[in-house]
């Protein structure tokens, strides 16, 4: 193995991931989250994802008209909520759709490789 | 506020500032909610520091929430970084021996202006193709077989090159000849120190060289790896040679002859020089052969 190569998985894990960070957070999102507590759920069930990631995609997923946000005053200050949109909940479910049939293929291809 | 939230307070100010106006205030708003409840008020100030570290520097930060433009697309830095050499080549040079010269203050403003429209010239293109993707769609190009030599191309070639070497070696009865007989005798005739061996001969040689490898291609029909490499040293040599003279002078005793020859040895040295840079490029574009790929057995 080269020198690199930690470095090289590393950056591989990343993309990986990166790859699907969006279809956790819509998973997540059938009700409303702000920020700080969907990184929270998502870290309690296993995706932990850096706030640094988190806050820009959910104003990107936004933007791209896959969520709806609004401010609101719960227990503690304002803060702003997210959830799917009707266009995000439309995407949501095809997304997952392809993601089930694509984990099905890539795990027969591994299978097959063992 | 706590000191804690004053850092954050900074923080935010700095990523917001990186952002188009428009989007600012909502999302600094929101980061400094964020960050206050992740971070707390009572956070020591170096932890707060290396917590906001970890985020991200401001200027990332707000890319990530606003993907930034870019002035020249990194795809673009290969033919922006041609483009400038071409340009720089092809400014009247800075030697001020030359006839055709500039000094070397006006020189660096040309350089200098040049940098400044490629990069109005590749930002417009960047811009325009975020504008209309559809104008960066790849078209495929007719491909040409450069090592074919064609007789149309050829011939002519190998024409001018004997006319230059025949003006060179004979410039009174070549050019006297297509000046009609108007120019006076001894007006076209070289000076003792030109017909110098170390001089005048070396050029005489190139072009002969030159006319010998243009017209055995109409003979063989293709160019190989080895004639290609040739012609590039002859053109470079040549080229070179010809600069020499416009350069360093002394070609004819008479004034008018002397200005005229060495302007035209400098425009004749660049246009071989250049030949030889686009051959140079053609090269470097070039793929292997299939058969030279190695293949595992």
């Amino acid at each position: 193995m080269q020198k690199n190569s930690p470095d090289v998985a590393f950056r591989l894990e990343q993309e990986l991931r990166r790859g699907v960070l969006m279809l956790a957070v819509l998973s997540q999102l059938r009700k409303d989250q702000y920020g700080y507590s969907l990184r929270q759920l998502l870290d309690a069930k296993g995706m932990a994802i850096e706030e640094g990631t988190l806050y820009p995609l959910l104003r990107r997923m936004e933007e791209q008209g896959l969520l709806h946000s609004e401010w609101k005053i719960e227990d503690g200050p304002p803060r702003r909520y997210y959830r799917r949109s009707r266009d995000g909940e439309k995407i949501y479910r095809g997304l997952a759709t392809q993601w089930r049939g694509l984990v099905a293929t890539v795990e027969g291809l591994m299978e097959e490789s063992k | 506020m706590s000191r804690a939230f004053d850092i954050i307070e900074s923080y935010v100010i700095d990523v917001a500032a990186c952002l188009p106006r428009a989007q600012r205030a909502d999302v600094a708003a929101e980061l400094r909610s964020l960050l206050r409840e992740e971070i707390g008020a009572d956070t020591p100030e170096n932890e707060v520091i290396a917590r906001l570290r970890a985020f991200g520097r401001p200027a990332d930060v707000a890319a990530r929430y606003h993907p930034p433009y870019t002035l020249i697309e990194s795809t673009d830095t290969r033919g922006f970084v041609l483009a400038a050499v071409i340009g720089a080549l092809l400014i009247p040079p800075a030697n001020q021996r030359l006839p055709l010269s500039v000094d070397q203050n006006t020189a660096s403003i040309f350089f200098l202006a040049w940098l400044g429209a490629l990069l109005l010239l590749f930002a417009a293109k960047s811009w325009a193709f975020r504008r209309w993707p559809s104008l960066s769609r790849w078209n495929p190009t007719r491909l040409r077989d450069y090592d074919a030599v064609r007789m149309i191309e050829q011939i002519p070639i190998v024409a001018i090159l004997v006319f230059y070497e025949a003006a060179y070696l004979m410039p009174a009865t070549v050019i006297g000849a297509l000046s009609g007989g108007n120019i006076p005798a001894g007006v076209l005739d070289y000076t003792a120190d030109f017909l110098n061996p170390i001089r005048m001969w070396w050029f005489a040689l190139f072009g002969f060289a030159l006319i010998v490898l243009e017209a055995a291609m109409i003979a063989r029909g293709r160019w190989s790896r080895v004639t290609r490499t040739l012609e590039i040293v002859l053109f470079l040599l040549a080229g070179t040679q010809l600069g020499w003279h416009a350069s360093y002078g002394d070609i004819f005793a008479n004034v008018q002859a002397e200005h005229g020859a060495r302007m035209a040895f400098q425009l004749l040295g660049a246009a071989f020089v250049l030949t030889a840079v686009l051959k140079i490029y053609r090269e470097w574009r070039r793929l292997p052969p299939l058969e030279a790929v190695s293949v595992a057995a």
